[in-house]
């Protein structure tokens, strides 16, 4: 039987790797990382050159412009970026973890439902996995705005 | 009738020109800044480059500060008139970019850090509570940018050059987008800036002819030539020589009116 893509990243990862937990967090970073990668080229992309040009006029050296401009001046955005990689990550949990099952986790619980017809631990699981990802996502926004409290000066209510 | 006497030059440009693509932006831009004198003040600079929308003075803007290179001849300062650098000349864009992260305190305390100096933490705290305290942002100074309006970012970025030690400063637009008691604000903080230090040189990007008229000493027309690309300065207007720098309610005197419709016919 012909592998699939999905039975070749697996086995690869397997072999990669030296644990369950190793594999499963292989995984997520590996689906996680473009995502991440492009968000933050988009945020420094968006920077405007007049505050380049700013820094200049204030004689500031390269290093101390990246420092203010792009990585102080931008790590609010940063976060946000973060908080919506952790979103994304949250639902490829599942997937992960059923590439991944040694470890168990709601990933598991989720296809061992689905396999054995129990609909009522699926739908309860789909639950668990809302609230929480709405839980966390509630948390790290206030985590933004307590760390960083000029961004909610400058995003709309 | 205003005694002055003009004095060494600051700031000069020799043929300065400015291509983009093939089409010339800046032909033959010529001027010469001297140090103006007079009796019991500190009496800066305050010249106005006036000009139609998109006729190359943000181009020149950017050339006189340092940050673009023209494609033809120099821009100089100081007594040594040496080419300008970037770093040298302030620059107040129309947008009033500041550090969004940083507080008023803190945006202002960057421009004394880049001043060089051996200030100590609480000299340099006092500097800015004195600074802020001469231009009305006390009660702003733990307030981050967003917080501000319009004006009030204006005289912030306009403060944060002049505590970098920069005795240029380049203002575009200055009067944009701000009501009429505003302006006047705006005016009378130029004025301050501008007598702060004998050396003190505002250059005022402006398409506003009689606000940037009203407190300058100097105007320059950007304007294309009947027959030649690009812009160049068509007209120079010298007003401490035509006895209209430094006048109270000049926009009261007939000879001011008569000023600001020549410069329209030149524009």
């Amino acid at each position: 039987m012909p592998l699939s893509d999905v039975n070749r990243l697996d086995i690869s990862f397997t072999l990669l790797t030296q644990s369950g937990h190793q594999l499963k967090l292989s995984l997520l970073i590996f689906g996680i990382v473009p995502f991440f990668v492009t968000s933050l080229l988009s945020v420094i992309d968006h920077i405007h050159a007049q505050e380049f040009e700013l820094c200049t006029t204030l004689r500031m050296n390269r290093w101390k412009t990246l420092w203010e401009v792009i990585i102080v001046g931008r790590l609010d955005q940063v976060f946000e970026v973060m908080r919506q990689n952790f979103a994304i990550a949250w639902l490829m949990i599942t997937s992960v973890e059923g590439l991944s099952m040694s470890e168990g986790g709601l990933g598991v619980m989720l296809i061992k439902a689905n396999k054995y017809v129990q609909l009522d631990v699926v739908f309860g699981t789909l639950v668990i996995i809302f609230i929480l990802g709405i839980l966390f996502d509630y948390l790290l926004g206030l985590l933004r705005h307590w760390l960083f409290p000029y961004t909610k000066l400058t995003v709309r209510r | 009738m205003n005694a002055y006497t003009k004095h060494e030059v600051l700031l000069s440009a020799e043929n300065v020109g400015l291509q983009y693509g093939g089409k010339v932006v800046l032909r033959d831009v010529n001027f010469t800044i001297r140090d103006i004198r007079r009796q019991g003040i500190n009496q800066g600079q305050v010249v106005s480059l006036i000009g139609r929308s998109g006729i190359g003075k943000t181009q020149l803007f950017r050339i006189l500060s340092g940050l673009r290179r023209p494609n033809t001849g120099q821009v100089k300062m100081d007594e040594d008139q040496h080419v300008v650098q970037p770093g040298e000349v302030g620059i107040v864009p129309q947008n009033y970019i500041l550090f969004n992260h940083r507080t008023i305190y803190q945006n202002l305390k960057i421009g004394l850090d880049s001043a060089g100096g051996q200030l100590t933490e609480a000299h340099k705290r006092k500097t800015i509570e004195e600074c802020a305290a001469a231009f009305e942002l006390s009660e702003h100074l733990k307030k981050y940018p967003a917080q501000l309006s319009g004006g009030q970012r204006q005289r912030v970025s306009i403060i944060q050059q002049v505590l970098t030690g920069n005795k240029f400063i380049l203002l575009d637009e200055p009067f944009s987008g701000l009501d009429v008691l505003m302006v006047d604000r705006v005016m009378q903080l130029l004025l301050k800036i501008s007598t702060l230090n004998e050396h003190n040189t505002l250059i005022i990007v402006s398409h506003d002819i009689e606000n940037a008229a009203a407190i300058s000493d100097m105007v320059w027309v950007l304007a294309p030539e009947a027959g030649k690309p690009g812009a160049t300065i068509v007209k120079e207007y010298d007003l401490c020589e035509m006895e209209l720098a430094w006048t109270p309610n000049i926009r009261e005197n007939m000879r001011f009116v008569e000023l600001l419709a020549d410069i329209r016919r030149h524009l």
